[in-house]
């Protein structure tokens, strides 16, 4: 027995000096991470410049901030905004004609999935990963590492993630009583009629907000049915005009994605709130919206388009991305104190994360559909 | 004898090879390049409507977009609206445009010129932000005369609702459709020849008898003209519609196509085109129309004895006069105050917040990495686009009206057919065309293909004012100066030059204008380089998350201050070169 422990003990000191005597394996990958970055910055910096499309809020925002990655890594940002339907339409025409001028896209989920992955127009981005802080799988949401966005997990990378208690809904503070709404099925009663204003759910740009109603397991097609037909919603055109009319009091409630219009009003200090502050009956979803990012194939600068998807989706890039934007990174390894509340993954919450969901575009599609039928049977349409 | 049977006997003359005539060579490569500029992009969509097949796919051929597109629910409803908000707001502005122009160009109206410049600055306010600017004054709810009306004693609701279909006939007169029509009417006005309606005063006829039965049966080409070029957009006009039908389920037959490719992804381009093609009817009816009542008779006002002079409105010339200035004053002060009053505003019309007034959006734009660019881009796409535009299509307009060359009636139709296909539908064609023809492909992304689509797209308009002006020139003017040993060149330069200076003048300014608010032609053949102030101005204000209107707004009032800038010394350089008017 005393034998036995003395061996334990001499076993012990033996591997502890194994271990002190080899070098620490993060330093080690590190030491040639530096390396390979450095000689990645170096290329990138001979091509001197990214061409990347941003769309929707990343897209408005980052242009204050993308110079100070301009400044510290002498790699020129070139790049634009706007509709991702055109962009497509663009892309395509242009890689049918042999012309290549875009590096990276970034945006929602919808287009890449619906056009651009089928045309073959997308470069897998899943290979060009190798920044140890992208890879380290506990800096991101569940500790899954970055979510991969299409069905074969290889060329489209999630890093937005709003959260919250109820963003779907935002209402005017002077003409709803919050208290009263336990669950989206009391929007229903007849008190509430007349009483909606929202974008329309059946375009693309809210389709994920549609999608939210329709795959719910607790709501689905019956509720977005009546949602549509019985409440008699007044639909419009873009956020802004809906959010506008809930401040005015012209309406109480503002549905299919106005959260981002209604906070600014709300900061504004007109009598509006971006969400309800608690749960209701049905769970909340993790909201990616325009959050993603991928490759283009061939790309025309491909060094500076490895350098910058490594650096967005690093600690400093996402950082950036939630000052530019107020919105929640997936990473939860960088400071939250930039991004407004209501996007706040709330502790202990069992969120929804559809779009995680390989089969999601497909559904997407079809509940915009069912949506488009549903608002062209009441004449909103 | 012998020379007799010679002829009689000798075999029959070889048919010589000619050189084409001028005419036939000019003809050819007018029509080849015009028709390849312009049916090319039409065909692939055309065609494209019938492919159902996906874009991975082998073409697959059906007419299942077609049946789709026409089946869908309201599509009929929507052609009635549609003809229901086009006949109300054209009865109204046609005539009142007609009267102003007519007050503008041929009545001691004072500051006739500075007026009519007014109506330019109308037109060169985009419409949207005039339709917003109204939005703000009539939403039932907050506008600012509702709301002030409504503090009238026994008065509990606001009498006016903009968002209705009076609503979007009223923002359609107080947008575009009264300016563009006075702009484009008067300088027609202004070639009327004196002596005839003098000769009319002199035998006894009063000026209301006079305007009727003199000024405007000579003044038919232009007014055709203008009434025609409206008639063939009936079916592009949405903005309006968009923004005050959608609320109130009221859609007309633009905003169903709009809603083909902006509700989907892919967008269905083939249902799209589909329903744009019902203008190719119209235009089908619209050419023949118009040929025969440009044609059936003489309309000659400028001679040789051409005598400009204005009529004396006597008891009546103050009551014109305060029509045209009211008319003027709603259709530019409202806009122009909203837009800069906005600017300057934390959210434009709202008066509630904790901050009202801020300098924030001018920072945004002029510190915007683009702006710059942008604004360098836009003076040289415009400028190129009114210097040579003019002299293009005046020359086309004068094969087209003087020349009696072959094939002059399919060059005319092809300017029309260019007017059937909707501006987002039109620049996805352009896309095409310019990356599958080895010639253009080279200047695709540079400014170059730009100027080159903004430099075309105005030939339907520009080619049809000047076609109305050569129609008023007699015929001698012309002959004089060939007789005297001029050549055609020496002939247009020093003869038809000054005296279509006045609608080169216009038509430049509006080449320039419609150069600088260019969106969606160009918006796919431009690059980040290349990027224009209408192109960011289009960028902010269609963030579908919330439009930056205010930083719109103010990209929208450097651009009109650059055209009325522009319009300005154009103006002053035209009176200077053309022939005196008054």
């Amino acid at each position: 027995m005393k034998l036995r422990s003395q061996f334990n003990f001499w076993a012990m000191l033996a591997g502890m000096a194994v271990l002190l005597a080899a070098p620490p394996v993060g330093f080690a990958q590190k030491g040639s991470f530096d390396k390979e970055w450095a000689e990645l910055l170096k290329k990138a910096q001979q091509e001197g410049k990214v061409v990347a499309f941003i769309c929707c809020g990343v897209g408005r925002g980052v242009g204050k901030y993308i110079g100070e990655f301009e400044k510290k890594y002498k790699i020129k940002v070139v790049f634009s905004t706007g509709s991702s339907r055109q962009q497509s339409d663009r892309v395509l025409a242009e890689r049918r004609a042999g012309r290549y001028t875009l590096d990276v896209w970034m945006g929602g989920i919808t287009s890449v999935n619906t056009r651009l992955l089928p045309a073959g127009v997308v470069g897998p981005i899943k290979p060009l990963l190798f920044h140890p802080e992208v890879l380290d799988k506990k800096a991101w949401y569940n500790s899954n590492g970055p979510v991969l966005m299409d069905p074969q997990a290889n060329y489209v990378v999630a890093f937005r993630g709003n959260g919250g208690f109820t963003s779907e809904i935002t209402y005017n503070t002077d003409k709803l009583n919050p208290d009263e709404i336990k669950s989206f099925w009391d929007l229903l009663k007849p008190k509430y009629r007349g009483q909606f204003v929202g974008r329309d759910p059946s375009s693309a740009g809210v389709g994920q907000s549609t999608a939210y109603y329709y795959m719910h397991p607790q709501l689905g097609p019956k509720f977005l049915h009546r949602l549509l037909t019985e409440t008699d919603i007044t639909i419009v055109q873009n956020a802004r005009q809906a959010a506008e009319w809930l401040a005015l009091g012209k309406y109480s409630i503002c549905l299919f994605a106005c959260g981002r219009e209604v906070r600014s009003l709300m900061r504004q200090g007109m009598p509006v709130r971006d969400e309800i502050s608690r749960l209701l009956k049905e769970s909340p979803r993790i909201s990616v919206g325009g959050g993603a990012i991928w490759t283009m194939k061939n790309a025309p600068h491909p060094n500076a388009r490895t350098f910058f998807i490594n650096w967005w989706l690093s600690r400093e890039g996402q950082i950036m991305m939630q000052k530019a934007d107020g919105d929640n990174s997936l990473r939860v390894d960088i400071p939250k104190d930039a991004i407004d509340k209501a996007t706040i993954r709330q502790k202990g919450v069992d969120y929804w994360f559809p779009d995680s969901d390989p089969e999601f575009q497909k559904k997407l599609g079809e509940s915009m559909a069912f949506a488009r039928k549903a608002l062209v049977s009441v004449g909103k349409k | 004898m012998n020379r007799v049977a010679g002829v009689s006997t000798a075999a029959p003359p070889r048919k010589e090879f000619r050189l084409p005539s001028t005419g036939t060579f000019v003809m050819s490569a007018l029509i080849l390049t015009f028709g390849f500029y312009i049916l090319y992009p039409v065909m692939l969509i055309f065609v494209n409507s019938f492919n159902i097949a996906s874009i991975v796919d082998p073409y697959q051929f059906s007419l299942q977009n077609w049946h789709a597109a026409f089946s869908q629910p309201g599509i009929m409803k929507s052609i009635g609206n549609t003809f229901l908000v086009y006949v109300a707001y054209t009865s109204i502005s046609f005539p009142l445009a007609v009267v102003i122009a007519w007050i503008l160009a041929r009545t001691r109206i004072p500051f006739s010129r500075g007026l009519e410049f007014m109506f330019w600055v109308s037109f060169m306010l985009p419409s949207l932000s005039t339709t917003i600017g109204w939005t703000f004054l009539l939403d039932p709810d907050i506008g600012f005369i509702n709301q002030a009306v409504k503090w009238l004693p026994f008065v509990d609701e606001g009498p006016f609702n903009i968002y209705s279909v009076q609503g979007i006939i009223f923002a359609h007169l107080f947008g575009n459709a009264i300016s563009q029509k006075v702009m484009l009417l008067t300088p027609a006005f202004r070639n009327m020849d004196l002596s005839l309606e003098e000769a009319s005063t002199v035998s006894g006829a009063s000026n209301l008898r006079t305007m009727m039965r003199v000024t405007l049966p000579v003044m038919v080409p232009p007014m055709v003209i203008v009434f025609m070029l409206n008639v063939v957009r009936i079916f592009q006009s949405f903005e309006t519609e968009l923004i005050l039908g959608t609320p109130i389920g009221f859609f007309v037959y633009s905003t169903k196509i709009f809603q083909q490719i902006r509700d989907f992804d892919p967008p269905e381009y083939g249902q799209a085109t589909a329903l744009a093609s019902v203008t190719l009817i119209l235009i089908a009816v619209i050419i023949p129309i118009q040929r025969w009542l440009l044609h059936r008779r003489q309309y000659t006002t400028v001679t040789s004895s051409y005598k400009p002079g204005l009529i004396h409105l006597g008891w009546f010339q103050p009551i014109a006069t305060t029509l045209v200035i009211s008319v003027v004053g709603f259709l530019t002060l409202v806009p122009v105050l909203t837009l800069v009053g906005g600017s300057f505003m934390t959210r434009v019309g709202f008066f509630q917040l904790n901050t009202v007034w801020s300098l924030h959006h001018w920072g945004e734009v002029l510190q915007d990495r683009f702006f710059l660019l942008a604004l360098q881009n836009t003076m040289l796409l415009s400028s190129s686009t009114a210097l040579i535009s003019p002299l293009l299509f005046s020359i086309v307009a004068y094969i087209l009206v003087r020349t009696k060359w072959h094939m002059r009636g399919v060059l005319d139709s092809l300017f029309w057919m260019s007017a059937s296909i909707p501006g987002i539908l039109a620049g996805l064609g352009l896309l095409w065309l310019f990356l599958g023809t080895p010639l253009l492909r080279p200047i695709f992304g540079t400014i170059w293909a730009l100027i080159l689509v903004t430099i075309l797209q105005g030939k339907l308009t520009s080619t049809q004012l000047f076609k109305g002006v050569f129609l008023q020139m007699g015929e001698e003017l012309e002959e004089a100066s060939r007789l005297s040993g001029a050549g055609w060149w020496q002939t247009y330069f020093r003869i038809w030059l000054p005296l279509i200076m006045p609608m080169l003048v216009l038509v430049g300014t509006f080449n320039f204008v419609l150069a600088a608010q260019a969106t969606s032609g160009i918006i796919l053949l431009a690059s980040r380089g290349t990027v224009t102030l209408s192109i960011l101005a289009l960028e902010l204000m269609t963030h579908s998350d919330g439009a930056e209107l205010e930083a719109a707004g103010i990209v929208s009032l450097v651009m009109i201050a650059m055209t009325v800038g522009v319009a300005l010394v154009a103006r002053r350089f035209g009176f200077r070169v053309g022939v005196p008017q008054r």
